[in-house]
């Protein structure tokens, strides 16, 4: 099985299945709605009856926005707001927080949140795995619970080996590599010293975070495929199975990782020439933040498709040539 | 002898003598009171300036005078005892210097030496060496040296002191001090103190404090090892290769009061001209570490941007030199200012939308005007160079390179620059000032503020937007005529803050004392704000009333049948409201629906006003201060209030903020 012959059929299953892109979607805008109601309340305090409604509809004033930060800066995660954070700006910030581990600074609320959507995502996984598995390959919302009922325990215990892993990364690693930069950045004769290395511990960063992730994504796949049960034990048969076929795996990981990439380029050079100057136009802006929001979507259910027809197709392959012998 | 030879040396002598009665016939720039000729020699190895200078100190008061005091602030990085690391403890927990025994600092004072006429034997005054402590009686600070005269010195007289000295070079202490091989030597040499308002002015030095000299001429040879590349205040007047693998160079600067140098053997030397339509021409030398070449062009053309600006709106820059200097990393040597020489600060991959090194260049160049040439107290009036400074710094950078915008840098390394977010350079202050704005007031002394953000804020600032409110409540014509005739008045002089205040009154005819008392020695916030707007039909009469002798009663109905035929007129109110407690008159814009506009303006006296319009049209909006003129104001969004106010920026930004969260949601499944 090559890759592009996984990522053909992968992506045809993923493509079959745009009830449950929508479902994913849908859940998402619900659980970011927790947080946007405050923040809009807040948005809707400060500009308040104020001409300055009018100079931020036309653009942005920096007074504005510092006055803003200054007013709730005691209110959690309302100061998180920043220019900086607009279009492309969400994708920089928060692949930056994943690579650095900076999201564990955010605010206890942003926290809570992320985590009940992890915990979430938990169940949806055992439910995309198990419609990509099952014969009709169709979503349905009682049929996705369910298998996502089926393998929610199994996939949580996966959950906490591969937290133990990305915790030695988080807290263990990055600061280990921090402060040897930090050392050596002291005595460097120029800060392109710093940079340099700064820029090898990110993508050793990135390659060793794609990899724990992409090995427990074949930990799920080998659950649901052969019903396994201990967690460890295929933990272990995904580690063999990613170094025993490096070249597809990575290959294919990638290979998903570089659409999502051309994705995020397509929004972010669209994004700015949306001028959001009427109503129609800001509801034109969210209406294409959310068409990228259900490509990344798609992004993370090809990934799983995908994956699961490279181990189908490799244990195929496998039986093949055992019976071959 | 050869003929020729004879005739060149006699027109040589003829040139000279030429050029030297020229000299004398130009009035000096300043009053040169402190004088130096030094002659130093660079040890790398031991990080170690040795050798000595001669002072020659004009008494400029009308008292006698049996006392000097000078400065010694190398010793602020002796021990950890120092009035500077105690204060940095205190007001910079996070910037306390660590200090290495290699790594401290001090100057040791071999010998003073009063030198008399020719044959005659010096008077050796060492023995009456003594540091003082005026600021805080700290024991342990040696920053503050006093000598005792066998003789007072009377007024207009000249003494004339040999020095004997060594400084060790610090590194890792804040300005000055050394890196492997980068050498940036200031606050080297002992330095007499101010004698002025009748007595002493020479400060212990702390961590928020600069400094304060009297202007004089340098004559200063350095000798160091040939292979380093040497950088000084003034012009090089020659250089000396001395065959044991050293050279001397000679520096010499009139009219400045201080002299700062800087030597490495991988420094880039790059020359250029500033020229310009009514200017002074000036040559721009630039000290570039080698890994920053690629700033090569915009150091420069930050540093004439610079030169013009300042030259056009205060004055020129009167000295034919100067000399920017790229730090060398981690040398805590960037961003200060010396005469004709200041150091700037480069960070690789910074696009120029980043705006930086532009915006340390202008600001540290610029101190040339305020600081440099207007040589006030930084001990003690601290804002009068870094608030005039900081204020002119966003007016040359939004001249010369337009507004800053938003940016981050992606894994801390790569910049990103979001261009649709842009804001003037000026606007930037009022972050800052605005959680201090009650903590201090800005006439304190250096080291007198709560702590060091607030010494910095108000400083540096609310210096700014104090200026920038000065601008424009005068108008630019006036505070133009108001800045460039308080430098051109006060250049080479040490102006207090009532010199700039007589100024401003003196150009402006007017009682200013309103404006700097409020502002300058106090510490009270200013915010105006539309409390509130209506606008609503006259009320219809209805009851009885006694009009032409005769009572009779009016229903509503019979006026609104009136007032159809007629034109509906509107009863508009507007309240404002003073929330601080600076008085300071503000305008009012107010706008009618059909596009009239009528602005009042309010001397801000009482805590509030109403105003109140009939008119043929409904009010749509009013708005205090709709020019920004105030730029102290710490809230401008309560400045306006519309009838119609938009909603839209609040889904919009709520929209920008959900996208960014629901992205980092969907990053989330990455552990899931």
């Amino acid at each position: 099985m090559g890759i592009f012959k996984a990522l053909r059929t992968g992506i045809k299953r993923v493509n079959k299945n745009k009830k449950m892109w929508f479902f994913l979607l849908a859940v998402n805008i619900l659980v970011a709605l927790v947080l946007t109601f405050p923040l809009y309340s807040a948005l809707k305090t400060s500009i308040g009856d104020s001409l300055m409604g009018d100079r931020l509809t036309k653009g942005f004033d920096y007074r504005w926005y510092d006055e803003f930060r200054y007013k709730f800066r005691d209110s959690d995660f309302i100061t998180y707001i920043s220019p900086t954070l607009v279009g492309s700006g969400a994708f920089f910030s928060n692949v930056d927080s994943l690579v650095t581990g900076r999201f564990f600074q955010f605010s206890p609320t942003i926290l809570v949140l992320m985590a009940v959507y992890a915990l979430l995502n938990i169940l949806f996984a055992g439910g995309i795995l198990g419609v990509f598995r099952s014969p009709e390959e169709k979503f349905t919302i009682k049929g996705f619970f369910s298998f996502g009922g089926t393998y929610f325990n199994r996939f949580f215990r996966l959950f906490i080996i591969s937290g133990i892993l990305y915790g030695i990364l988080y807290f263990l690693f990055v600061p280990y590599i921090s402060g040897i930069i930090n050392l050596v950045g002291e005595t460097a004769a120029s800060e392109r010293v710093a940079m340099v290395l700064g820029i090898i511990f990110a993508v050793v960063m990135f390659f060793l975070l794609f990899l724990v992730n992409m090995i427990f994504d074949y930990a799920k796949i080998r659950t649901v495929v052969g019903d396994g049960r201990s967690m460890i034990v295929q933990t272990g048969k995904a580690i063999g199975f990613v170094f025993k076929n490096f070249g597809r795996t990575m290959g294919l990981y990638y290979f998903i990782g570089v659409l999502g990439i051309v994705f995020m380029v397509i929004y972010g050079v669209v994004e700015p020439q949306i001028s959001q100057v009427t109503p129609l136009l800001v509801l034109l802006a969210f209406v294409w933040q959310q068409v990228y929001m259900l490509a990344r979507i798609w992004v993370r259910l090809t990934f799983f498709s995908s994956q699961l027809n490279l181990f189908m197709g490799l244990q195929k392959e496998k039986k093949v040539s055992e019976t071959a012998a | 002898m050869d003929r020729k030879l004879i005739a060149g040396f006699i027109g040589l002598v003829l040139v000279s003598m030429g050029a030297f009665s020229c000299l004398l016939a130009q009035e000096p720039l300043s009053k040169r009171i402190a004088n130096y000729t030094m002659d130093v020699r660079l040890h790398p190895e031991k990080k170690l300036v040795s050798g000595s200078e001669v002072l020659t100190w004009l008494n400029d008061s009308e008292v006698e005078i049996s006392e000097l005091y000078f400065h010694l602030y190398l010793n602020a990085f002796k021990n950890n005892m120092t009035t500077f690391v105690t204060d940095a403890r205190r007001m910079r927990p996070g910037r306390l210097p660590m200090l290495k025994k290699e790594d401290m600092g001090y100057t040791d004072v071999g010998s003073v030496k009063i030198i008399g006429e020719e044959g005659v034997e010096p008077i050796d005054i060492t023995p009456t060496i003594e540091y003082v402590q005026p600021d805080d009686g700290n024991a342990y600070d040696q920053t503050v040296m006093k000598v005792t005269l066998p003789q007072p010195l009377p007024p207009q007289q000249t003494i004339k002191l040999e020095i004997s000295f060594s400084a060790k070079l610090p590194q890792g202490a804040p300005r000055t001090g050394f890196r492997d091989d980068y050498f940036f030597v200031a606050q080297w040499f002992p330095k007499i103190g101010v004698f002025y308002e009748g007595k002493w002015n020479c400060h212990q030095y702390h961590t928020t404090s600069e400094f304060f000299a009297d202007y004089g001429i340098y004559d200063v040879n350095l000798t160091l090892p040939s292979n380093f590349i040497v950088g000084a205040t003034g012009m090089r007047r020659y250089d000396r290769d001395n065959g044991d693998g050293t050279t001397t160079y000679n520096y010499y600067q009139e009219d400045v009061h201080d002299f700062v140098w800087t030597a490495s053997p991988h420094y880039l030397v790059y020359e250029d001209t500033f020229s310009h339509e009514y200017l002074p021409e000036v040559k721009v030398i630039l000290l570039l570490q080698p890994y920053h070449k690629m700033f090569k062009d915009r150091y420069i053309e930050a540093t004439k941007n610079a030169l013009r600006y300042y030259g056009e709106w205060y004055g020129a820059y009167p000295y034919p030199q100067v000399t920017c200097v790229d730090p060398a990393y981690r040398s805590g040597s960037g961003g200060m200012e010396y005469p004709t020489l200041f150091t700037g600060g480069a960070y690789w991959l910074t696009p120029i939308e980043l705006r930086s090194p532009e915006g340390v260049t202008i600001h540290e160049c610029g101190h040339g005007w305020w600081y440099g040439i207007i040589g006030n107290n930084e001990f003690e009036d601290a804002w009068m160079d870094e608030g005039f400074t900081s204020y002119s710094t966003p007016k040359v950078m939004e001249k010369a390179y337009g507004p800053y915008y938003f940016s981050r840098r992606f894994l801390q390394i790569f910049p990103i620059v979001f261009k649709r977010f842009s804001y003037k350079p000026g606007w930037g202050s009022i972050s800052d000032y605005r959680p201090f704005a009650k903590l201090d007031n800005m006439s304190r002394l250096a080291w007198e503020f709560m702590d060091g953000t607030s010494y910095s804020t108000n400083s540096y600032d609310k210096g700014a937007l104090t200026m920038w409110t000065l601008e424009n409540y005068l108008g630019s014509e006036l505070s133009a005529k108001v800045f460039k005739t308080y430098f051109q008045r006060w250049k080479f002089r040490h102006p207090r803050p009532q010199d700039f205040i007589d100024v401003v009154e003196e150009v402006t005819g007017q009682d200013m004392s309103w404006f700097f008392d409020q502002i300058v020695y106090g510490s009270n916030e200013l915010d105006y704000a539309i409390e509130r707007i209506s606008s609503s039909p006259v009320a219809k009469k209805e009851g009885y009333f006694d009009e032409e002798g005769e009572r009779t009663f009016i229903t509503g109905e019979e006026e609104g049948e009136k007032e159809e035929k007629e034109e509906v007129i509107y009863q508009s109110n507007v309240i404002v409201r003073r929330l601080g407690e600076v008085v300071f008159p503000v305008e009012v814009l107010v706008t009618f629906e059909n596009g009239e506009q009528e602005k009042k303006v309010w001397d801000g006296e009482y805590r509030w006003v109403r105003y109140t319009f009939k008119k043929p049209s409904r009010l749509q909006s009013a708005e205090v201060d709709p020019d920004h003129k105030i730029f102290l104001d710490i809230n401008y969004t309560n400045n306006s209030k519309a009838m119609n106010p938009r909603k839209l920026p609040a889904y919009k930004w709520a929209f920008r903020w959900m996208f960014w969260l629901q992205h980092l949601l969907e990053t989330c499944t990455f552990f899931s």
